[in-house]
């Protein structure tokens, strides 16, 4: 199963893509957190914090991993269900990679993303919204595709994708039960 | 006529193509991001890509928002009334921060009307959001 999320900075999406996580956890499977952001500075360690505490008080058992480069590496189990948060912060660290190519980088992350749904029981992703700004410049307008291009496959290989708004799930594919 | 919109890169073109089965059906694509112009109507499918562009392309020969949207509402009479499903693809540029520069600010502003005109006038409007299309509006014909 693979459930997809998008929405706006601070939209609830991480919240309501941990609710998702924990409701198809499988009995003796591990809920997994893929955190993908690099820590760079103090602001990026806060933000850091703020998730895991959220994780920490939800009373269930999480185990991190992080992982901004490469994830289809990731050794997961049959049962396990996966968080992937986010692929904005995966494409920053895949595109920038010095070693691989730039404009592979989407590619690499959708079949990343599809190896490790293949091998676990779940895996929910979660993502930013597109700006919807004309973009400022060649590289800005490259990044926006390569995101736009990632974001229309993982839809497509979805069994349930949703924009998140102020918190307010607005399902765009799959069934939802009500409360869920 | 149809009007399809959504942000840039979320696969308009692509669900276009695959709504009307375009890739067995005879159709003329016009891009306004190739040509200027705007095209004489010739199949009785016709796709006009870059709406968005071409409201600049207005803009940059009038210099006013208002006389750009009055040269838009021109052509979309033309294309309402012609002999053919015209279906216009446009990018939605017009939910970011104010721009810096005056012309882009006018771009915007030009943009965001002439869309609300062409979904006025359209029979149908669809915004599409990486790939899934929602219907905000669908007349019966």
């Amino acid at each position: 199963m693979i459930m997809f999320l998008s929405g706006g900075v601070r939209s609830g999406k991480s919240s309501t893509a941990e609710k998702w996580a924990v409701q198809s956890q499988k009995q003796g499977g591990r809920l997994l957190y893929v955190a993908c952001g690099q820590r760079t500075d103090e602001e990026m360690d806060e933000r850091i914090w703020h998730h895991q505490k959220r994780r920490t008080t939800s009373g269930h058992r999480w185990v991190t991993v992080e992982k901004s480069l490469d994830i289809g590496e990731i050794k997961v189990e049959k049962a396990d269900t996966l968080l992937i948060d986010c692929v904005t912060t995966l494409l920053a660290g895949e595109y920038f990679r010095e070693d691989k190519r730039a404009d592979h980088a989407g590619e690499r992350i959708v079949q990343d993303i599809l190896t490790l749904a293949g091998k676990a029981h779940s895996v929910v992703i979660v993502s930013n919204e597109l700006s919807f700004e004309a973009p400022a410049s060649e590289l800005t307008a490259h990044y926006m595709k390569s995101l736009g291009d990632i974001h229309q496959q993982l839809v497509q290989a979805s069994d349930r994708a949703m924009l998140v708004e102020h918190g307010i799930p607005v399902v765009k594919k799959g069934v939802m039960e009500c409360g869920e | 006529m149809h009007f399809v919109t959504g942000g840039a890169f979320n696969g308009k073109k692509k669900w276009v193509t695959a709504f009307y089965e375009l890739e067995r059906t005879p159709h003329q694509w016009h891009s306004f991001y190739d040509e200027k112009e705007v095209p004489a109507l010739k199949e009785k499918m016709v796709v006009l890509e870059g709406i968005e562009r071409y409201v600049r392309i207005l803009l940059e020969q009038t210099e006013s928002p208002a006389d750009a949207r009055a040269l838009f509402q021109k052509s979309l009479t033309e294309w309402g009334q012609a002999d053919a499903q015209v279906v216009l693809i446009g990018t939605d540029m017009m939910k970011g921060i104010v721009p810096m520069n005056a012309f882009d600010r006018q771009f915007r502003d030009a943009a965001g009307w002439c869309f609300q005109d062409a979904a006025k006038a359209a029979d149908r409007v669809d915004t599409i959001w990486y790939g899934i299309a929602e219907t905000l509006k669908e007349e019966k014909k």
